[in-house]
């Protein structure tokens, strides 16, 4: 959207459209069948539940509906499943078990976060799945849940206080805490990480992850809110920093910024359905994004969300690119 | 209604399909129009395709003829839309090229896709600047440039002064090249000759909005740029900050005790040739064009501030172009003009001036600083507008504010704009009023906009809405013009295709 002269926020009424389809029963098979696939299995990625927690073995975690924690560390469907992404999780929850942070983990009890439900405008099996994960989380006690998944980020902290109002629960993305961590000196970026690198803001980590203040009201002359109080979610308070001020104190790391970023970030093409509802789109704005990237002169692009990196990584097997994806983390953990 | 799906078939055979479409949803998007008239009666277009070279454009424009639709060629914004059927909108957004940026002629040749923003970006690079335009810099650099080629810069750079040659498709297909361009090899960097000089002839007063044509690359001006190689911004939006080096650029806000030494101070520092902003704002563009929000706006407004502190105010951005030296003469300059007329230099701790500075200042060299104007209703429309000296401008404006009086607009704000062009010898007042944008109150404005017409023919003062509808009321007013216009309408498009009924109606049967 435009964040200068634009009083209307277009994602909201692109949801609603997206609803009144679905409840007239229009939806795009493929989307139909990857919504069975969360009713079923708990993800959208087709896969057994069992299989969720996998990416843990041998770690030695806490299980947090064994044994309480505060903090529940939540690697979302994409991070557990994949298999070249399951190394995201495993790093984190070393950082975390050095840094000396008390968590636990759902392992194959977790759920999917529902975003992909709602961004295809099944409303109706979102809240269902918000209910369940809010309840579990309330009643295992959870405080604070860190999570490397920007999708799951925004989807806790903006979309669930949308539907379902106030949680028990502070939701923070792992390059959040991972900057308060190094902020404290607990996280010491020691090592050279000689490398020219650009970063790509994820849309749920940047722009869609600000927070959200309920208001109830209607639009009258000059199209003016009634009561006036609305705040516009323009991006402007996204996560932003927390992943700069990580990667500009690697040593040795340059970062050097695309065109488009922070809150007018472009898209990776992965996000709102549009993957599988139109595949040959998807990959032809990861091309674009890594377009600009390679423009900016930088050996590396790097991005801390796994549907970014799929995405990213996709076009980058058909064609060889002249630059290298991270992940975040994958840079941080080398510079330990 | 859709096209013939002979003639839509052959589109799609000279553009590919990728470049074609008549879906429902894509039709709809470009029959979006914000201001009145255009609000009214406006329609889909049949289709929408996108030339990817003049080529393309030609195919398009022969096509047109051959089968007798309509086309309507828009830039990267839709200035017009449909209101006929069998019309198809000619999007060139996919010709977007910078063509060539010749430093040391310091011209730059551009395809209509181009935006300000793009042009403005690469130009800074290399130390120079393009002319900016109050369409906002999202805006095609060749559109703006061929219709009105005003903006915030305007007072030096000049009004309409920086269109240089041309490459032109005729309504009929046929490709004309004007000035220098028509000389094999001589490029764009001349507009008078040897070639035709057809200017005049494309920008009328007001634009011909594809009425003669589609335009495929033009040369403009370029001028001297001394701030940084990129536009020093930073800040997450809307909380932007713009800082430049003060030893280039230094902004004014100077205070009269009424309009009358305004408007003399004004014509003092245009003669003195100094400045490349010199405005008198409407009290509520203080508001408007430093609101991050409608409601920012509104709550500013309604809190009565601007009402007692902006009221004949005058904004004065000086830059020393070629050097320091140029910016502390000029400052000299102004210092004198103030204590010779009166005004009062507002200090930057002022909470006016901290309004202007320092989130858009800059914005002259970005969107001529006017974009803003749609912050309060989502649309305006223009009452009376004054194009001569400064003189006839404010004389205008003290008409407007009888005529507005009539109407529950915005009522309070008691200034209009009053802009120089061209170091003050031209004077420009737009008088400003804020319609609902709905098909009530858009009449109403056009009612207004008819009453402002009406008195400026009693008043023998210049005419707003030089638009179809009002050429054959205007025409005899001022020699008959409009006879002129509607023969080189019939001459270059027989067919009466090229987005009709723009420049004037040919066809008096014709819908619109």
């Amino acid at each position: 959207m435009c964040k200068y002269f634009n009083d209307i926020d277009p994602l909201l009424v692109l949801e609603e459209l997206r609803v009144t389809c679905v409840e007239k029963g229009y939806i795009p098979l493929p989307l139909k069948e990857i919504i069975e696939s969360i009713k079923k299995d708990g993800n959208s990625l087709f896969q057994p539940r069992e299989k969720r927690g996998e990416w843990a073995k041998g770690l030695n975690l806490k299980d947090i509906a064994e044994s309480k924690a505060e903090v529940l560390y939540y690697p979302g469907c994409n991070y557990s499943y994949g298999s070249k992404l399951q190394k995201i999780p495993q790093l984190t929850t070393k950082i975390l078990t050095k840094a000396g942070v008390d968590f636990g983990i759902l392992g194959d009890k977790e759920m999917c976060c529902g975003t992909f439900a709602l961004q295809v405008g099944d409303r109706r099996s979102f809240t269902a799945l918000a209910d369940t994960n809010i309840n579990i989380f309330h009643r295992l006690g959870v405080k604070k849940i860190i999570t490397s998944c920007p999708i799951c980020y925004s989807t806790f902290k903006v979309d669930y206080k949308r539907y379902r109002g106030e949680t028990k629960f502070e939701v923070l993305h792992s390059t959040e805490f991972l900057e308060q961590l190094f902020k404290k000196g607990v996280l010491k970026l020691n090592k050279k990480v000689p490398l020219v690198a650009t970063y790509h803001d994820p849309c749920h980590l940047g722009r869609l992850s600000e927070p959200y203040k309920e208001w109830k009201g209607k639009r009258v002359k000059y199209g003016r809110y009634d009561p006036p109080t609305k705040e516009l979610r323009q991006g402007t308070y996204g996560i932003y920093e927390a992943p700069r001020t990580l990667l500009n104190n690697i040593k040795g790391l340059k970062l050097v910024e695309m065109e488009r970023n922070k809150e007018y970030s472009f898209c990776c093409g992965a996000g709102g359905g549009v993957k599988y509802t139109f595949p040959d789109f998807s990959l032809a704005t990861a091309c674009e994004r890594i377009e600009e990237a390679v423009a900016t002169g930088a050996e590396a692009l790097v991005t801390s969300c796994p549907w970014c990196e799929s995405n990213f990584e996709k076009v980058m097997q058909q064609d060889s690119q002249k630059i290298k994806l991270y992940s975040l983390l994958d840079l941080v953990n080398r510079a330990l | 209604m859709a096209l013939a799906r002979n003639v839509y078939k052959e589109l799609k055979s000279v553009l590919g399909s990728k470049n074609i479409s008549e879906n429902i949803g894509v039709l709809q998007a470009y029959s979006k129009q914000p201001f009145p008239p255009g609000l009214l009666g406006r329609k889909r277009p049949d289709a929408v395709v996108l030339p990817e070279s003049i080529g393309d454009v030609q195919a398009v424009v022969k096509l047109a003829n051959r089968y007798k639709f309509a086309y309507i060629p828009i830039g990267n914004y839709n200035w017009d839309v449909p209101r006929q059927d069998n019309t198809v909108i000619i999007d060139l957004k996919k010709m977007n090229k910078i063509i060539e940026i010749d430093e040391k002629n310091m011209h730059a040749v551009v395809e209509p896709g181009v935006t300000h923003a793009q042009l403005q970006a690469e130009c800074m690079k290399r130390g120079l600047v393009c002319n900016s335009t109050w369409g906002g810099s999202p805006c095609s650099v060749l559109a703006n440039t061929i219709f009105f080629g005003v903006g915030g810069l305007s007072y030096r750079f000049g009004l309409n002064r920086v269109l240089l040659s041309m490459e032109w498709v005729l309504p009929t297909g046929e490709i004309i090249k004007t000035g220098s361009l028509a000389t094999d090899g001589a490029g764009y960097f001349w507009p008078s000759g040897p070639g035709p000089d057809l200017r005049g002839l494309i920008r009328g007063f007001f634009g011909v909005s594809g009425g003669l044509g589609v335009v495929t690359k033009i040369g403009v001006k370029l001028m001297p740029w001394p701030g940084p190689a990129s536009f020093p911004v930073t800040g997450v939006a809307p909380n932007f900050e713009t800082r430049f080096p003060t030893d280039r650029f230094c902004f004014h806000l100077i205070r009269y005790p009424s309009l009358t030494e305004l408007i003399d101070a004004m014509y003092v520092i245009g003669e003195a040739e100094i400045g490349v902003v010199l405005q008198r704002f409407p009290s509520s563009w203080f508001q408007w064009a430093s609101a991050r929000s409608k409601e920012e706006f509104w709550k500013g407004w309604e809190s009565g501030y601007l009402q007692k502190s902006a009221e004949n105010v005058i904004a004065v951005w000086l830059v020393g172009f070629s050097s320091k030296r140029q910016l502390e003469y000029e400052e000299k300059v102004l210092q004198h003009i103030i204590k010779k007329t009166g005004g009062e230099d507002i200090p930057p701790s002022d909470r006016l001036y901290k309004m202007m500075d320092p989130a858009f200042v800059g914005d002259w060299f970005l969107c001529g600083n006017s974009g803003r104007i749609m912050r309060p209703a989502g649309t305006h429309m223009i009452a009376m507008v004054a194009l001569d000296s400064i003189d006839h401008a404010v004389k205008v404006t003290g008409r407007a504010d009888e005529i507005r009086k009539d109407f529950d607009f915005m009522d309070d704000d008691k200034d209009d704009w009053v802009c120089t062009y061209d170091f003050g010898w031209q004077g420009d007042a737009e008088c400003l009023i804020l319609p609902e944008q709905n098909e009530d109150d858009m009449r109403k404005a056009m009612e207004l906009a008819i009453s402002g017409l009406k008195a400026s023919l009693h008043d023998k003062t210049y005419t707003v809405l030089q638009i179809p509808d009002t050429h054959p009321i205007l025409g005899p007013v001022y020699g008959n013009y409009h006879q002129l216009l509607k023969k080189i309408k019939k001459a270059l498009d027989p067919e009466n295709v090229a987005n009709p009924p723009n420049p004037i109606r040919v066809d008096e049967t014709q819908e619109g």
